[in-house]
């Protein structure tokens, strides 16, 4: 498989279930976003269904709050909302070795996010992962048969945008776990079973091959 | 595809240029911020995409005679006119407009060719940003006190600007790619909307637009002069908050251009830096990101602006950056910021032809 590493100065993810005054982002990017950032690279719309497997490691550095002029829905006055962003962002991307030629000369601009969330390729390597027992996961998403302890949260998978605007064609919940920081927090998001390892960035790699074919 | 992409560097010696207010996080709720981001134990000011983006907006209004679109308000939605064929800032900043009729809704989208990021400092707070206490104190009787933020140091910010989408207009059915509806598709019943498409696409023709099933494309000279308006602004952008008290120049002091055929922005690392208060320029780090994507420079060219006042200490690091990329058969113009800018903005236009 390849491991691409994709940087960018800001990132945000959208929180579902908001709506008000206030827009928080996630910790880390649901696979919708990889879904998003696949396509933007191949050209055209890519569905999970046809990549036998995706993983990926998200990291950020930081955050900060930044204020925004809405117009809303119902109002003629305009409103100022607080929206949470990323800052110095780390995306590591686990893909069969076809995806190579994508992100090597991505057809539109990588976003982690929205628009003024540009992102760059900045290394694209071929890496064997070897399965190990007892590794900590993190920076990703993982079903909740996982047994893991993290935020549930319900999230897009994909979108269909065969309808303006899109829609969300699947949504499913998930445990949302951020990139361990310390020692507790990598005990505590420790998978029991066995698990894809990278030695590199040190994490378990929860590779999504159970899409393949079934989205 | 073509993407014309850079970084910049905004001088701010002493600055406030996009505000937070009072941050109700903090227990001193008399101080107006400015906006920070976090990172470890330190916070770094920084200015909002979307503020970088209005100041563009309205220096292509200012200087080049941009005919700006026009806000529309209807009962309950504010947008613009969503007609880039009339509108060079709808084409190259975007748009979403939702025609919601009843129970008809047709939405046109269209995803901005310009994409940017905030401005953000390099240097962390502690050695960038200030309390200022000011007194108003013109009144009769007892001066009011109120305290300030403010901030000088050096910001960063990248663009990239998609070539191929400028003057030209998908209208598939897909989310994101309906930029334009056709007029045959518009309900009988929404014969505004209607007759506001039969004028578009009635200019468009007139203009020697090409239309087909799938998209639009404008002529040539208008996608040009659009794109090259666009990156020419740069030089001359005008904006930001406190410019009364503050009067920065937020034109950029130090730039590196160049395109790409791929939707990269490889300036967006760590080409320059903070070390220990200082800001640093690393010509390794930038001649290893354009060799890493040397195949999708095209032309081979780098364009580097710097003024000739700012960061005089960088010139050695930069005959490096030219030196080690021309032995490689990469031409590395190093110039004015203005100047730099200039002869990209040809390269851009070279490019439609």
């Amino acid at each position: 498989m390849i491991r691409v590493k994709i940087k960018s100065w800001t990132a945000s993810f959208r929180y579902p279930t908001f709506q008000s005054g206030y827009q928080p982002t996630l910790p880390v990017p649901p696979l919708s976003t990889i879904q998003g950032i696949l396509s933007a690279a191949r050209g055209e719309i890519a569905s999970f269904s046809e990549i036998p497997f995706v993983g990926y490691v998200f990291k950020s550095e930081g955050k900060g709050v930044d204020l925004e002029r809405i117009y809303a829905l119902g109002k003629t006055e305009t409103d100022v909302i607080r929206r949470e962003v990323l800052f110095d962002n780390t995306l590591h991307l686990y893909l069969p070795d076809e995806w190579e030629k994508y992100f090597r000369k991505p057809k539109f601009q990588l976003l982690l996010g929205r628009s003024s969330d540009i992102a760059t390729v900045e290394k694209i390597e071929k890496i064997e992962l070897k399965e190990r027992a007892n590794v900590p996961v993190g920076g990703t998403i993982v079903p909740i048969a996982s047994g893991l302890p993290g935020l549930v949260h319900a999230l897009p998978v994909e979108f269909d945008y065969s309808t303006t605007p899109r829609r969300a064609k699947i949504v499913k919940p998930f445990t949302i776990l951020p990139f361990p920081r310390n020692l507790a927090q990598r005990k505590r998001q420790t998978y029991n079973g066995k698990l894809p390892y990278d030695p590199e960035i040190d994490i378990g790699v929860w590779l999504y091959e159970g899409l393949h074919g079934k989205v | 595809m073509r993407f014309a992409v850079g970084m910049i560097l905004v001088d701010a010696p002493h600055s406030a240029l996009n505000m937070l207010g009072i941050d109700e996080s903090l227990p001193e709720r008399t101080v107006t911020r400015v906006k920070k981001l976090r990172k470890g134990g330190l916070s770094y000011p920084y200015v909002s995409p979307q503020a970088w983006r209005y100041w563009w907006r309205k220096t292509l209004s200012e200087r080049f005679n941009w005919n700006l679109s026009p806000m529309f308000r209807e009962e309950k939605q504010v947008f613009t006119a969503a007609n880039p064929i009339e509108y060079p800032d709808d084409d190259v900043f975007g748009y979403m407009r939702a025609f919601k009729k009843g129970n008809v809704n047709i939405t046109v989208t269209r995803i901005s060719p310009l994409k940017n990021t905030p401005l953000v400092s390099l240097l962390p707070d502690r050695s960038s940003v200030t309390q200022d206490e000011g007194y108003a104190s013109r009144h009769e009787g007892d001066p009011v006190p109120y305290s300030q933020e403010f901030y000088s140091t050096v910001l960063k910010g990248a663009f990239s600007l998609d070539l191929d989408a400028v003057g030209r207009y998908t209208i598939i059915d897909k989310a994101g790619f309906k930029n334009l509806l056709r007029v045959d598709e518009i309900p009988k019943n929404l014969s505004e909307v209607k007759s506001e498409y039969e004028a578009i696409m009635s200019k468009a023709e007139e203009i020697g637009t090409e239309i087909n099933e799938k998209e639009l494309i404008m002529p040539k000279e208008v996608r040009k002069k659009r794109a090259s308006d666009t990156i020419k602004a740069l030089r001359y952008i005008f904006g930001g908050a406190k410019q009364t008290q503050y009067l920065t120049d937020v034109t950029p002091k130090f730039t590196i251009l160049a395109m790409f055929e791929g939707g990269i922005n490889p300036f967006i690392s760590e080409i320059i830096y903070e070390d220990r208060g200082e800001i640093k320029f690393d010509s390794e780090a930038l001649i290893s990101r354009i060799l890493e994507f040397k195949d999708l420079l095209n032309p081979k060219k780098l364009f580097i602006g710097k003024d000739k006042g700012f960061m005089r200490e960088w010139e050695d690091e930069l005959k490096k950056v030219k030196n080690s990329l021309n032995e490689k058969g990469i031409e590395v113009v190093v110039t004015t910021v203005g100047d730099a800018i200039e002869k990209f903005a040809e390269e851009i236009e070279a490019y439609y032809g």
